[in-house]
């Protein structure tokens, strides 16, 4: 990362945020006027704070509401172990990330298999308890009273004279979530927010452990939004549990980044440089006047935000700014042209110890599934050899995607087993286990990460069994050229036709380099030539080394692609057997066509 | 859409570039700071606390200003401490300002404080009574009016006093019921009545907190039931002391008496809300009011006058008359100063020895120097009582002070 | 009797709670919004309730007739102001365009009412009837009784008339509900509306025994999230079980603990009942991840 910033130092989409922030560094350093030191103060603390907010508010996509829950512990672990056991808060600052870690756990681990609102609420509640205690225990806190900090200046107290070294080390820390970010971003971990954000499922199949990454995005959040509280508090000199576990604390830090540009790095800095300044603003000019007007212009500025600029001022200014960083000059030796990355075509399958035992693949016993009273699935059992091609075909409501859905382990069975590679696939209780194991799949209904790129979003599938992100990068690119995405691959996946979404689908599946990939009606809404290249690719797949079952509608296509068909009518299965077999089956026809039509 | 876009832009940047300005001084001004809740939960009495403070601001221009200038305060606007604390900022470093005058909210005070003395602003607390404001040791922080212990201490005086005497009880017989809100204000006055009770030998019956947030204090109302006080001391904001009135009365809760400590029962909202039921029944230690015997408080009916005279309405609290005091007092340390220098304000303060005939509530300003336990506070300060009578507040105890044909009454 | 006492005060404030909570319930199970500004609706009801009596000298349960028919158009307004361009956004901005609305609505409040703490000062709201020890008061009655015959009444409403039913059909499926001709926008409209309008009828029974300022909203809604989770998402039946439920530990904890630490316990009721049983005590099992029963 360090090497690479210094190798690109010359091209100006470097060197210019560089100077930018530079700029900010010199202006801390040097400014004497107090007024605008405070002004950048307020502005790095929040900057930062919000971008740890961003975390797992923009990236993560769960609306934390309750963050002042951190910076209320954060603040006052360090405060209460200074003011009352003289500890500096230089070493309490860890004492208050840790906290900040435990407090990340216990909200976390059961909090964030809520969604949506349910989150919301609950973080919300933590804070409002939090604050009730703070109240309750003034042996601690000093209860409502406030606690009043010691205004002893020592670098080591993190309390300062001059409101430059306060800047200073503000700046540092706004730069600290900066870079964090910026790494969080290209990391594996990044690509995973992103994709679970957009689509929870569709990530878990992927071999995306949603909530392990949930939660350490909440931890790296909480602990980043703690250290914050702790230089806030050294500066202010009093904590007050109304003001420090208030939701106005939350609502501010998600409103930086949603003004700013939710999800991205420097949304929250933005944010920051124009939210603050506006506050101080509207308290000093109206502030005096009417009543609550100056925060009626504060509320107002927020609806417009969210209804008309949904996406942040940074998105507003994007494209502006990148017309600026191509006028810029280049200095230096340009870094060698980007080669046209070539892309091996030496797709590999894993090994699977089915076929070194001789054994199937996959092997359903007797499955059935129950919806309440509703069976949509009895007694199926089938097998499939590794290497093999089976195609499901039957009408509409048969069951497919229910079947689909049990045999990568979205459902448990009501009763049955599936084995996969000598697993028991119905024992597992999470849905990215059967994709480490090996299984891929696509879904009927598309789910692509649609903020993401079509690169991004295959690298989401690539990093099932890969850490790092150039080999992952290299196996995306890979599995693009197959699916012949490759000229597509910065597309933002939501502006991808329905066929290529289809391929998208794919192309991330087979990233994971699965043993066995479950194809959910790809080639539905395809048209002719599009579906040839399909079946083409399919039987691709194959001859790299997956084992394939299909879901298709399409007669043509599965007849043509499949070794063994299995057919399956009102939750039952009817017949199996070769193509030529099954079409000419009299029961086949019925399942189809209903029981009063005989073939002539 | 643009158009609306860019607006918003030019609102930012324009915010950027004005904001610290501030506003242009002029020579034959004296700019003075004030730091109060404008907007927020507590708008109100700390508005009204304002008044006091622009009432002796435009009484001290009327007789010339001060050092040959004209007042001029900065109006700073602190909706909760954190609020305060870049309010105070602000009124530093942009406005510059000498002196800081506050604030009602001893959170805010508390806050707004700390921030002054680090710049050595001279801070100037008119109405928050938080013990802790004089008790940091801080050199620039002084305090005119009496603390919330000092509340405390009034209320159990008065009812093992006054009250009892009228009831016909012996101190010792008295059962007493101490009800606080769990914010600054009340926990002070809790520890007052607390200290005090522990000097008189006396076990308080009932000694809870509750959250002046809540929206229902009937399960407070049952457990001070249980207790039979005689008397409940009571610290309660506005809201809280309606709520708690009123679910008394639902649960048939009956003391011989209700004293509280100014807050939210002296204001004419809460007489307002609970009619004449609160008629010789609740007595407030606290700020004293417009209707201060005129013999006793002289100058009280012009001040009165003028306010009405100022803000077009009748005065809406009693908060006016001690801010507009302590102001007074400042502008007597100024004058002694002879200049706005903080170290020469600061000498000035702690000279000061105004006698009690000298100020319009007939207790003295004197402030504790360093080294004391509770330095800037003055010590000679203390309260008034008074008690709802037929709709308004009547000042009962100390006798001189009652207003002429009102005393104490119990039902 | 100390006991049967703090349980009918809890039942009452749980009444109350119940009747905040309805209206809550109705527009998050079915526009799948949280409105952070249901609070602020609960105050415009009772300001609008206490200038009726002020103003032109209606008794606060007289005034019902015009607070509830105005709190709808209220709540259509918003609806098709603030909600609707962003219906079909992501829950966040939702969540952020109502947070912004309750800031403006609240300090709207305050530029043209003051901070002042207003109330009604009506001889009824503190009659009690005492029977033996146990004092009932009047006007908690009138609320807690208002708040099982709303529920009652919009469940029959929900149940029985058509257009109930296509309430229910875009809560269970819009998609779905849309190709069978129902106007989603329509409906979320007058669901909003609806909705309003029993936070308005809160507003005016609870006006009596309360007293209105700016921020009143934010005192009572949090209450009202707990109980509508707690009740189950979209349930009726829940919300008012819920409420009662709130009110029953508040009254408890409050005498047999401490009135400091009230909120606390309920706090962690919810935080309970969101790990445990996510869908509330009435709602279906993974409710909670469709957003609605």
């Amino acid at each position: 990362m360090l090497g690479s910033y210094f190798k690109n130092i010359g091209a100006p989409g470097v060197y210019f945020p560089s100077l930018i922030l530079l700029a900010f560094l010199a202006v801390a350093a040097l400014v004497p006027n107090e007024f605008y030191l405070n002004l950048f103060f307020m502005i790095f603390m929040f900057a930062g704070m919000s971008g740890a907010w961003n975390i797992i508010g923009g990236y993560a996509g769960q609306i934390s509401l309750g963050h002042a829950a951190f910076y209320g512990v954060g603040a006052y672990t360090s405060a209460v172990l200074f003011a009352k056991l003289g500890l500096p808060p230089v070493i309490g600052i860890f004492a208050s990330m840790g906290g900040a870690v435990i407090l990340a756990f216990i909200i976390g681990y059961p909090c964030l298999r809520l969604k949506g609102p349910f989150f919301t609420l609950a973080t919300l509640a933590v804070a409002e308890v939090l604050q009730l205690l703070a109240v309750y225990f003034r042996g601690l806190t000093e209860g409502s009273e406030g606690l009043s900090i010691p205004y002893e200046p020592a670098w080591y107290n993190l309390i300062f004279e001059s409101k430059n070294s306060y800047a200073v080390l503000a700046f540092g820390y706004m730069v600290l979530v900066l870079v964090i970010t910026l790494v969080l971003e290209r990391s594996k971990l990044g690509y995973q927010l992103t994709a679970l954000r957009d689509e929870d499922q569709a990530a878990e199949s992927l071999g995306v452990n949603t909530s392990r990454a949930k939660i350490a995005a909440f931890v790296l959040s909480g602990v980043l939004t703690a250290l914050g509280a702790v230089i806030v508090s050294q500066y202010v000199l009093f904590l007050e549990p109304h003001s420090d576990f208030s939701v106005n604390v939350s609502v501010e830090l998600a409103l930086m980044s949603m003004v700013g540009g939710l999800g991205t790095a420097v949304g929250p800095l933005i944010g920051a440089a124009i939210l603050i300044p506006l506050g101080e603003f509207l308290r000093a000019w109206v502030g005096g006047g009417i009543q609550g007007l100056h925060y009626v212009i504060y509320g107002c500025i927020l609806i417009l935000v969210v209804m008309f600029m949904p996406h942040g001022i940074k998105a507003l200014v994007e494209n502006k700014y990148q017309a600026l960083i191509g006028l810029l000059p280049r200095f230096g030796a340009a870094a060698r042209p980007q080669p046209e990355e070539e892309v091996h075509l030496h797709f590999e399958s894993r090994e699977t110890q089915a076929a070194k035992d001789g054994h199937p693949l996959i092997a359903a016993h007797e499955i059935s599934k129950d919806f309440g009273g509703l069976r949509v699935l009895s007694g199926i059992s089938f097998a499939v050899r590794p290497g093999e091609i089976l195609g499901i075909i039957g009408p509409n409501g048969a069951g497919k995607t229910t079947l689909f859905n049990v045999l990568s382990g979205v459902y448990r069975p009501s009763s049955g087993r599936v084995e996969f590679d000598g697993q028991d696939i119905t024992q597992i209780r999470r849905i990215h286990q059967v994709c480490h194991l090996g299984m891929g799949r696509t879904y009927q209904i598309v789910k692509p990460f649609g903020n993401m790129t079509v690169l991004d979003n295959v690298m989401v599938g690539a990093f099932c069994n890969q850490a790092g992100s150039a080999t992952a990068r290299e196996i995306a690119l890979e599995v693009l050229a197959l699916v012949g995405l490759l000229d597509k691959r910065s597309h933002e996946a939501k502006s991808l036709t329905l066929a290529n979404m289809k391929r998208l689908e794919m192309a991330r599946a087979l990233a994971t380099k699965p043993k066995l990939l479950l194809l959910d009606e790809v080639m539905a809404g395809l048209n002719p030539n599009e579906i040839d290249e399909a079946i083409k690719l399919i039987r691709d797949i194959r001859d790299y080394g997956s084992t394939v079952i299909v879901v298709e509608h399409v007669m043509r296509a599965i007849m043509s692609l499949s070794e063994r068909i299995m057919v399956i009518a009102q939750g039952e299965k009817v017949t199996e057997g070769l193509p030529r077999e099954v079409i000419a089956d009299q029961r086949v026809i019925k399942a189809y066509l209903g029981d009063g039509f005989e073939l002539a | 859409m643009r158009i609306l876009k860019s607006a918003l832009l030019m609102v930012a940047l324009a915010a950027l570039l004005i904001a610290p300005l501030g506003s242009a001084m002029a020579a034959d001004e004296i700019k003075l700071g004030t730091i109060f809740s404008r907007t927020g939960p507590l708008a109100n009495l700390g508005l009204d606390s304002w008044r006091g403070a622009e009432l002796a601001r435009i009484v001290q221009n009327q007789k010339g200003g001060l050092l040959g200038k004209k007042i001029v305060f900065i109006n700073g606007d602190a909706p909760n401490p954190k609020a305060a604390v870049s309010e105070t900022e602000r009124l530093c470093t942009v406005e510059k300002v000498p002196v800081i005058l506050g604030s009602f909210s001893s959170s805010i005070s508390l806050a707004a404080s700390a921030k002054a003395n680090q710049h050595k602003v001279v801070y100037w607390e008119l109405g928050g009574v938080g013990d802790k404001i004089t008790e940091r040791g801080l050199k620039y922080v002084f305090r005119t009016c009496p603390t919330g212990s000092d509340l405390g201490r009034d209320q159990l005086r008065f009812a093992l006093g006054a009250l009892a005497d009228k009831i016909g009880k012996k101190p010792a017989q008295m059962k007493v019921a101490s009800i606080y809100e769990d914010s600054a204000y009340g926990t002070a006055c809790a520890a007052g009545i607390r200290d005090q009770a522990k000097k008189m030998g006396i076990k308080l019956a009932v000694d809870e907190a509750y959250n002046h947030k809540a929206t229902d204090l009937s399960s407070l109302v049952m457990r001070v039931k249980a207790a039979k006080p005689d008397v409940i001391l009571e610290s309660s904001y506005e809201n809280d002391a309606i709520m708690f009135f009123r679910q008394a009365q639902e649960a048939g809760l009956k003391v011989r008496q209700f004293v509280g400590s100014g807050g939210g029962m002296n204001m004419p909202g809460y007489q307002k809300a609970l009619g004449k039921d609160i008629s010789d029944y609740v007595c407030n230690v606290g700020y004293p009011g417009y209707n201060l015997n005129p013999k006793y408080a002289k100058g009280i009916k012009e001040l009165e006058a003028l306010y009405t005279k100022t803000f077009g309405e009748k005065p809406t609290s009693v908060f006016s008359v001690i801010n507009y005091m302590g102001t007074m007092a400042l502008w007597d340390v100024i004058n002694r100063a002879g200049s706005m220098k903080p170290e020469a304000l600061v000498k000035a303060a702690l000279a000061t020895d105004i006698p009690a005939d000298k100020t319009i509530l007939r207790f003295g300003i004197k402030f504790a120097g360093p080294g004391s336990k509770n330095m800037g506070q003055n010590v000679l300060a203390r309260y008034f009582i008074s008690q709802w009578q037929d709709g308004k507040l009547w000042i009962v105890s100390p006798a001189a002070a009652a207003t002429p044909g009102r005393s104490l009454q119990v039902k | 009797m100390v006991l049967l006492q703090v349980l009918i005060n809890g039942l009452f404030l749980g009444g109350v709670y119940a009747l905040i909570s309805l209206g809550l319930t109705l527009i998050f199970g079915v526009i799948r919004v949280i409105n952070f500004a249901h609070g602020e609706i609960l105050m415009i009801s009772m300001y609008a309730s206490f200038f009726c009596f002020s103003v032109l000298g209606l008794n606060p349960y007289l005034s019902l007739i015009i607070v509830i028919p105005g709190m709808f158009l209220v709540g259509v307004l918003v609806d098709q102001v603030i909600i609707r361009p962003i219906r079909n956004a992501p829950s966040y901005m939702q969540i952020f365009a109502t947070v912004g609305l309750s800031v403006v609505l609240i300090n709207l409040a305050l530029v043209f009412f003051s901070g002042d703490y207003r109330s009604i000062n009506l001889a009824f709201a503190k009659q009690v009837v005492h029977m033996g020890d146990i004092g009932i008061s009047l006007s908690r009655l009138i609320v807690f009784i208002s708040a099982i015959a709303v529920a009652w009444l919009v469940w029959l409403f929900l149940d029985r008339t058509d257009m109930g039913k296509q309430i229910r059909a875009i809560a269970q499926d819009r998609d779905a509900a849309r190709l069978m001709g129902i106007n989603p926008n329509k409906i979320y409209m007058i669901t909003f509306g609806i909705g309003s309008a029993m936070v308005g009828l809160a507003g005016g029974l609870i006006m009596p025994l309360y007293y209105v300022f700016p921020s009143v909203g934010a005192y009572f809604v949090l209450t009202a999230f707990v109980v509508v989770v707690l009740g189950g998402l979209g349930n009726m039946v829940g919300a008012l079980l819920g409420g009662l439920i709130i009110g029953v530990i508040d009254s408890l904890s409050g005498y047999y603990l401490d009135p400091a630490l009230k909120e606390m316990v309920y706090f962690l009721v919810f935080l309970g009942v969101l790990l445990f049983k996510p869908s509330g005590l009435m709602g279906m099992i993974g409710a909670e991840e469709m957003g609605l029963k």
